[in-house]
């Protein structure tokens, strides 16, 4: 009955209403809007998608650590990689409880078969590796955990690839034979990585944030929310007049053990003591308060100041 | 983050303690109990951690006996993940005679 009165108004327009009309009842028909909006959506993906096949799905944990194995790196970046390997980001898993999650709580499991990526939202930080990566890994890394497999575990971290490649470019996403980096470099003698392209992101504090946490974390079907330091960068240090970057304090020099290093205490204290100096005083009196009753007083005032550039602490 | 106070005679007898924790506090977003625990947080409700260019400052009263003498302010900062884990920052000492008159 509508289409009869469209018709029967169409007879009566010009030839732009009648294509402007006819466009509109196009659009009207659910089977052309869907067929428009699947026709961008694919333009999109295309314009969009990584190049390679180096990011397909890892149907191992050996496949996986294969993929993401940056021992060669070594071989040139000998003192950067030994600081990398006393750092927090060499064993991002090993600190972080994960058994725990595994044996209780909304996380957990009855065995390592029945844990798919599903079981991981920390690894979104912990071992992003796992978005390549397909259930099966899952289980092996669950079995890997809950048979306290340190020498496993060890190997499952933030490496080179993770953020020399991986994160390393937020505009747009990296490329199959590139690295990212502060410089441009050529001819880069590696089989697999031939160039190395200058990343201006790598400096800012962004990069950083793309895993320390702007607040909780709603990905997931279970929420969860472990650093906030990048939410507090922005939202607190920035607004106060705030203006180094999360590496001139964590990396300066280029310091790849990304201190503190909570293992090595005595650093943590001498770095929280010079981030947060303390002033005291201390002065006795005896105050009136109640006409005729003079108490022996102790008055002590405390000032902490903060140098950092977030909230001490966070978590 | 804690900050600890005592005051102690010079018999090390504790005659004042007190102690501030500075930490942001969630809860799981579900009630109004405090939690722990990445996989259990979910907001943060209240926030007494120490924030960039915004000094904490505290001011601790303590009424004291009469007849002491000489006393002993300890006043420790420490970073303290979990109980019993503790990074100590600052350890201050004042000594103040009670004793003495003007």
């Amino acid at each position: 009955m509508k289409r009869e009165q469209n018709l029967t108004i169409v007879g009566s327009q010009s030839i732009k209403d009648r294509v402007t009309l006819f466009i509109g009842a196009m659009f009207r028909a659910r089977w052309f809007t869907g067929l428009c909006c699947l026709s961008f959506l694919s333009v999109g993906i295309l314009m969009n998608a990584p190049l390679e096949a180096w990011d397909n799905q890892a149907q191992s944990l050996n496949e996986l650590l294969t993929r993401y194995d940056t021992s060669r790196c070594k071989e040139c970046h000998e003192e950067i990689y030994a600081q990398w390997e006393e750092s927090h980001h060499g064993r991002s898993i090993m600190d972080i409880f994960m058994a725990g999650y595994l044996k209780e709580g909304v996380l957990s499991v009855k065995s390592p078969n029945e844990a798919t990526r599903k079981n991981f939202p920390c690894f979104k930080c912990h071992f992003p590796q796992i978005e390549h990566a397909s259930d099966q890994v899952a289980s092996e890394i669950a079995a890997v955990i809950l048979n306290n497999d340190q020498s496993t575990m060890k190997k499952l971290n933030i490496n080179c690839l993770v953020c020399h490649r991986d994160m390393g470019i937020v505009h747009g996403f990296p490329k199959a034979d590139a690295l990212y980096g502060n410089t441009d470099v050529e001819d880069h003698p590696d089989d697999g990585f031939k160039k190395v392209h200058k990343s201006p992101v790598m400096k800012q504090s962004a990069m950083c944030g793309q895993c320390h946490g702007l607040g909780p974390v709603f990905d997931f079907e279970y929420p969860v929310q472990c650093a906030t330091l990048y939410g507090s960068y922005l939202h607190a240090y920035i607004p106060a007049g705030g203006s180094r970057t999360c590496q001139e304090c964590h990396m300066e020099k280029a310091d790849h053990t990304c201190p503190p290093n909570f293992k090595d205490r005595e650093d943590v204290s001498k770095r929280l003591a010079e981030a947060l100096p303390m002033d005291v005083e201390a002065m006795f009196y005896r105050p009136q308060i109640t006409p005729g009753k003079l108490v022996p007083t102790v008055i002590v005032e405390t000032k902490i100041t903060s140098r950092a550039g977030h909230r001490i602490p966070d978590g | 983050m804690v900050l600890d106070v005592t005051i102690t005679d010079d018999t090390n007898r504790t005659l004042y303690a007190k102690s501030k924790v500075y930490m942001p506090q969630s809860t799981d977003s579900l009630g109004n109990a405090m939690v722990y625990g990445p996989t259990h947080k979910l907001g943060i409700v209240r926030d007494t951690s120490i924030q960039p260019f915004a000094p904490k400052t505290e001011t601790f009263e303590a009424s004291m006996p009469e007849g002491i003498g000489k006393v002993r302010v300890n006043v420790d900062l420490s970073y303290q993940p979990r109980p019993g884990d503790v990074y100590p920052i600052h350890h201050k000492t004042v000594e103040l005679d009670l004793g003495k008159e003007g």
